[in-house]
């Protein structure tokens, strides 16, 4: 499902970042990227650029990914898409360099507007310890809204090409305004988490889930935190509502201040269900 | 220690201390409240001031949203009382005996005592007095009521929870509400309670004392003001004991019957235009300066008018919003959300200015057109100025005993929700709590008004009842919080279902 994927290179990540960024994706069964550059690709400058890129990819290559190179000058979220649709890939892969909070807040950051904007599954890969592939286990902490878009999203977690050994199904939600209502909340979320469960198709010892109570966006994070993991999976709404015009979408959000690298698939996902 | 019994034995024994503190040691009780409420006042004003604002916008919203269709109870359930009734009460609870007495004071106090930027005793005080008097009557009181009341019932009647101020955080503390927080904010609601109703007791017997003395020559003296307290405190427990159906409901009709009637009569034989000029003048004004007024600390000048005035309503309201509130919500289980806000929002309001263009326009029209100086006596004397302006009015005597009356039954019909709520809150949210536990409330309220009547600690107790405040105002951003996130939950999960499965 993430066989071909679409790599913006900002030239901030250093080799061994983008080579460990892409052993990870191999991990998900990536077999083909696209490294994309957006900058000049002319003169000096664009020699410069172009040299910068053939090591990038030697470097891919040899982890086995067949790779190839594009630098497009342009605004950046615009040929970011055009190169997508071009090349079809499953999934666009962004390098998260974190930005301090008034930088986000004057210049922007691209990989809130390219998980806003993107119909295609966006996956931001933090380079911390716990996003290494690690020898042992390949934890994964999946964030469900129980609002019927589970069956889209677990075909991810089914696919043959990602080794998963354990997956944390994760529930949060706010409590609900009485008593009786909440327990009949929390039997509910169970019930579709065990549901859930089972179409994943994992042994019975490789899952299990958590309930938390509180708003999705700051309880998914703290989980995350909690239980460490080397990949978070979480769907994207396609509405705008509440204060997500201000604040951003939960995905947004979330993807930005996990602790791990994260995967977010759209309403309107690649499915293999 | 049972739970149901907790909060009655922790408040009822930190009461009792509180008043035996009042008794036997005055002038350091005096000195203390006097130091929290005036650090209170000068450094929470901007506080009270954002947060009232925040209710009332809050209010709006809720009325205007799709929640405003929310029905406070279940679907099947419909309105206990009859508008007129449920107005009567609302009104007898919230400010009718405030209004007796303020409706020709206020107004000339601000007249003749203006900030230092208005010159007092000009046509610019006399509009400043009129549109001050709409601002802190009006809206303010019913949107902080408002919130208070609307969590209660929405938590008790559709939410099947006790009528407790605690259970209505129950979205954010979850079971913890049965537990320590909740005991801590319901102990706090039944102190504002007590302190609000004891210095109400008190103040009101002078009250009432100043309006016999000036009509039938009775001296003003603590005999005659316990006197008072000991009938009313009879009149109160019978109408307590023969439920809230029967007694506040008759006493509130017959009150605003003759509250009205009462209005009518000065409006006709006073000066009838002065005072629609002065209504719509006034009403005009406090539309269109509404944001200004409601945002105004005046920090450059008038500070110290700002605290004494409108900082103090604004913490007084704030304390009496639990046993309001409380009172508000039992009598509305069965409207919507919306019909709820705009019913406690407009009728209330817009019966106040009435109310206040008739009294303090005529005031304002002796005083101002006829030259006699009614605002002298609303300065020294705020009791009297009423039956002063009477003396200018025909049938004067009549006027003065309808108004006592009009006291005395408001005065009842507060001590008797005072007493229903006190049991309710220390009942566990018992809609019908036991009759020794309103005795005991009863008896305490009135025994206490009594002995700081004597002891010279009323004053005290009415400052720590706005003390009391300011923890109250952070639990009511709370329920804002709560109730919203209750609705919000309610609408997405539960109504949204409901409506769709509907149409399928």
């Amino acid at each position: 499902m993430l066989q071909k994927g679409l790599v913006p290179l900002g030239f901030r990540e250093s080799l061994i970042q983008v080579t460990r960024m892409c052993t990870f994706l191999k991990k998900l069964g990536t077999r083909e990227v696209l490294l994309l550059h957006v900058g000049s690709n002319r003169g000096k400058t664009g020699r410069r650029n172009q040299q910068r890129m053939d090591e990038y990819a030697d470097a891919v290559q040899q982890l086995g990914i067949r790779t190839n190179i594009a630098i497009q000058p342009g605004p950046i979220q615009k040929k970011v898409f055009s190169a997508a649709e071009e090349t079809n890939p499953d999934y666009i892969s962004l390098f998260f360099i974190k930005k301090s909070w008034i930088t986000r807040t004057i210049l922007g950051s691209h990989v809130k507007d390219i998980i806003r904007l993107s119909d295609l599954p966006v996956f931001v890969y933090k380079d911390t310890k716990r996003s290494e592939t690690p020898d042992d286990t390949f934890r994964l902490l999946y964030a469900t809204s129980l609002q019927g878009r589970d069956d889209a999203i677990l075909s991810y977690i089914r696919d043959a090409d990602l080794h998963t050994d354990e997956v944390l199904f994760l529930y949060a939600g706010h409590r609900a305004p009485d008593p009786s209502a909440e327990q009949n909340r929390k039997e509910k979320a169970e019930r579709e988490l065990k549901e859930a469960m089972k179409k994943c198709g994992l042994h019975e010892h490789q899952h299990r889930y958590i309930t938390v109570i509180g708003s999705p966006r700051r309880q998914i994070v703290k989980t995350a935190r909690k239980f460490p993991s080397n990949l978070l999976l979480l769907g994207k709404a396609d509405t705008a509502a509440g204060r997500e015009p201000v604040l951003g979408s939960t995905a947004e959000e979330v993807s930005y201040r996990s602790p791990c690298s994260v995967l977010i698939i759209p309403k309107e996902g690649k499915s293999i269900s | 220690m049972k739970k149901s019994q907790s909060v009655f034995i922790i408040s009822l024994v930190l009461v009792l201390i509180f008043v035996i503190l009042g008794i036997a040691a005055p002038s350091h009780i005096d000195q203390v409240s006097s130091l929290l409420h005036s650090a209170i006042i000068e450094h929470f004003g901007w506080a009270y001031l954002l947060s009232t604002f925040g209710f009332v916008i809050f209010c709006l919203y809720l009325a205007f949203s799709k929640f405003g269709r929310i029905k406070l109870g279940k679907e099947s359930d419909k309105p206990q009382y009859s508008y007129f009734g449920w107005f009567s009460m609302l009104f007898a609870a919230g400010m009718g005996i405030g209004l007796i007495f303020w409706g020709v004071a206020e107004p000339l106090s601000h007249f003749s005592n203006p900030p230092a930027y208005i010159e007092g005793g000009s046509g610019d005080a006399a509009g400043f007095a009129m549109v001050h008097s709409f601002f802190h009557w009006g809206i303010y009181p019913w949107a902080i009521y408002i919130v208070m009341s609307l969590s209660i019932a929405y938590f008790s009647f559709r939410r099947g929870m006790a009528p407790l101020i605690s259970n209505t955080f129950y979205p954010l503390l979850g079971e913890r509400v049965f537990k320590g927080p909740g005991l801590v904010i319901n102990v706090l609601a039944v102190f504002a309670t007590v302190f609000g109703i004891v210095t109400s007791l008190g103040l009101g017997a002078l009250q009432i004392n100043g309006g016999l003395n000036a009509v039938f020559g009775l001296p003003i003296n603590n005999t005659v003001s316990f006197s008072i307290i000991a009938v009313v405190t009879v009149l109160y427990m019978i109408s307590s004991l023969s439920g809230l159906d029967r007694g506040i409901q008759i006493l509130s009709k017959t009150n605003i019957l003759i509250a009205i009637t009462l209005m009518l009569f000065v409006a006709i034989a006073g000066p009838t235009s002065y005072i629609l000029n002065i209504l719509t003048t006034t009403l005009g004004e406090y539309t269109s300066q509404f944001v200004t007024l409601s945002l105004s600390a005046n920090p450059f000048e008038g500070y110290e008018w700002t605290k004494s005035w409108t900082l103090f309503y604004w913490a007084w309201w704030i304390s009496w919003s639990p046993f309001v509130g409380l009172f508000v919500a039992g009598i509305s289980r069965g409207r919507t959300i919306r019909e709820f806000i705009s019913g406690v929002l407009i009728v209330p309001t817009l019966l106040t200015f009435i109310w206040f263009s008739v009294f303090g326009g005529t005031g304002l029209d002796l005083q101002l057109n006829q030259g006699i100086d009614l605002a002298g006596t609303a300065l020294s004397d705020v009791s009297a100025v009423l039956f002063e302006m009477f003396s200018y009015l025909p049938f004067e005597n009549v006027l003065s005993i309808i108004a006592i009356l009009l006291l005395s039954i408001f005065f009842i019909t507060s001590a008797d929700s005072a007493t229903f709520v006190l049991g309710m809150m220390t009942s566990n949210g018992d809609l019908n709590p036991p009759v020794l536990k309103k005795i005991t409330w009863g008896i305490i309220q009135s025994s206490a008004a009594v002995v700081l009547l004597m002891s010279g600690g009323l004053e005290a107790l009415q400052r720590m009842a706005i003390v009391a405040a300011l923890p109250f105002t952070l639990v009511m951003v709370g329920m804002v919080f709560s109730l919203l996130s209750a609705l919000k939950y309610e609408w997405k999960y539960e109504l949204r279902g409901r409506r769709e499965g509907d149409s399928s």
